[in-house]
């Protein structure tokens, strides 16, 4: 799985969204499962999943699907070049 | 006493701020509120579909001023949960955000920001003349029970809590907590008794908004449930270092003790009160409070009743008091005691049922310095995210889509054990809906067989032993 899907499929499960959901339209409280518990499970599976340990700033700044890629990337995680 | 008689004291302090900092006066909601609370000519039913926003504080409070009688529920209720509601207690009125109850067939009486006062009918509802709200027992999850609280379980909460936290007219208060849930609107009350303000704030402490806000608004305290504080540990408590916060309170359910320690250790660091609080909506909101300087000492302890209350702890089976050390029931009394439940209209002409006595379903003892604590509960609930969860309740529901399943107690996770073959995540998603959690916040074990007796009931106790297939 590369970083593009694995960070899909976070996404995908945290908050029970479609394929198609997956835009820069998925904010944070857009669904209903996107809360502040749906946030904090998230960021624990991105940690998690790309062995990343998150700054608090990072972590109150993850407003979107999009978002979350830029944040990622001051990680080292690079997800938006693997298309 | 009322509560919100005494507003007009503060005429020319802050009252209520929105997120961005926008203040309006004691003499502003005076004014407002009473525009809006005179408008229904008799004492009627209003269902106020609760935000944490200035608009909403503004009906509230010219309600309850103007002697009606407030159903309190959540602006994010679902339509149907939305419909059974107003079945149930044939509400006169309704105040909300128009977008939340786009289904009512209503008539528009007036409007206050973004939100509208609509009429639904006409009925002549019989109201208790001491009734001043109905709250649910389990905050988001829209529980059909609700609990009857009269102006004097208000009043005297409001009171009790201000003197425990010496809260004073300086004191400005950020909402952490939906409106519609007992610990949140027990800051409100509590704020507006003593003169001081609120930040009505929708932001979670996981929002950048709400970073923003404290620093606009300069709050000096807020509540939370044990999840505020899970959040606030990964997020770093230091973060409140050098902000104007002064004291944080926790209560909502258990918070485990190791938390306690590091959170109460980081805020004693940095000059912040820590004060832990127990209490239930069937005690209009809180009952006891462990001062700041007792938490370190006594972590698992939910400290001593409030003024005005008593706790005793009684024998199960006699209901007889037991001494120091011996688990019991936890029994309170006092005037923040509710009326008693309601779960249709005809239940509002009720008198007081309860008489200031509550049986709290929890298991206490209590030590021989008077500190009370927790040890268990009668009861089949959990609470998750500070709401309750009756577990019979999701029992019966999946049970209703033909899966069958028992519930394991817990604090802060709802186990679900469902019996055989059950596709696993439709029944996590349709038990997260139902309670209105996150799913993380389910755990769903799939076994063979639930342990049962030879009469066939569940066998709770053997739940534990479980593991998943």
């Amino acid at each position: 799985m590369n970083n593009l899907e694995k960070y899909n499929s976070i996404f995908l499960q945290c908050f029970v969204v479609k394929p198609t959901q997956l835009t820069e339209n998925l904010t944070y409280q857009s669904v209903s499962t996107w809360d502040s518990v749906g946030h904090m499970a998230m960021i624990a599976q991105l940690e998690d999943g790309f062995g990343i340990m998150m700054e608090m700033d990072d972590i109150i700044d993850f407003s979107s699907y999009t978002v979350g890629i830029k944040i990622l990337a001051k990680y080292g995680v690079d997800i938006s070049l693997e298309m | 006493m009322r509560l919100f008689e005494g507003l007009h004291l503060h005429a020319q302090s802050v009252a209520l701020l929105d997120a961005s900092g926008i203040a309006m006066t004691y003499q502003e909601l005076v004014d407002q509120s009473e525009d809006i609370g005179l408008l229904p000519k008799r004492r009627s039913l209003i269902l106020l579909l609760c935000s944490n926003t200035v608009d909403a504080v503004v009906g509230y409070v010219g309600f309850v001023r103007a002697g009606h009688v407030c159903v309190m529920a959540s602006a994010s209720l679902s339509s149907d949960r939305l419909d059974n509601l107003v079945k149930q207690f044939r509400p006169n009125y309704v105040f909300a955000d128009p977008s939340a109850y786009s289904q009512l067939r209503c008539k528009l009486v007036e409007t206050v920001g973004k939100y509208a006062l609509v009429q639904i009918n006409n009925d002549e509802i019989d109201l208790f003349d001491e009734l001043a709200l109905l709250m649910s027992t389990s905050g988001s999850t829209g529980s059909p029970l609700m609990v009857r609280q009269s102006y004097a379980n208000t009043w005297s909460n409001a009171d009790a809590i201000s003197r425990s936290l010496n809260l004073t007219k300086s004191d400005r208060a950020v909402t952490t907590l939906p409106m519609n849930y007992t610990y949140g609107l027990s800051i409100i009350h509590s704020q507006l008794h003593v003169g001081g303000s609120i930040v009505m704030s929708e932001s979670p402490l996981t929002h950048r908004g709400f970073w923003q806000t404290l620093e606009v608004t300069q709050p000096t305290y807020f509540g939370g449930v044990p999840y505020s504080y899970q959040m606030l540990d990964r997020l770093g408590v230091s973060r409140l270092s050098g902000s104007s916060i002064r004291m944080l309170t926790q209560a909502g359910g258990r918070l485990a003790p190791e938390l306690v320690t590091s959170v109460s250790d980081q805020a004693s660091s940095m000059g912040i009160e820590f004060h832990i609080m127990y209490g239930q909506t069937e005690a209009t909101a809180r009952m006891s409070v462990l001062h700041s300087t007792e938490v370190r000492l006594r972590p698992t302890s939910i400290g001593k009743a409030l003024s005005g209350g008593t706790f005793r702890v009684l024998n199960i089976d006699s209901g007889k008091p037991l001494g120091v050390g011996e688990v019991g029931e936890l029994e309170y009394s006092g005037p923040n005691v509710a009326l008693g439940y309601a779960q249709s209209v005809s239940d509002l002409i009720r008198g007081d049922d309860w008489n200031g006595v509550l049986r709290t379903g929890d298991l206490a003892v209590f030590d021989e310095n008077g500190f009370f604590y927790i040890v268990g509960r009668r009861k089949r609930f959990v609470k998750l995210f500070g709401n309750r969860v009756s577990l019979d309740h999701v029992e019966s529901h999946l049970s209703s889509l033909g899966i069958t399943a028992a519930c394991g107690l817990g604090d802060d996770v709802l186990k679900v054990y469902v019996e055989g073959d059950v596709d696993a995540a439709v029944a996590l998603r349709e038990v997260a809906s139902f309670v209105g959690v996150h799913q993380s916040g389910v755990h769903l074990i799939q076994v063979e067989k639930l342990p049962r007796s030879e009469s066939g009931k569940i066998e709770y106790a053997n739940l534990e032993q479980l593991t998943g297939i």
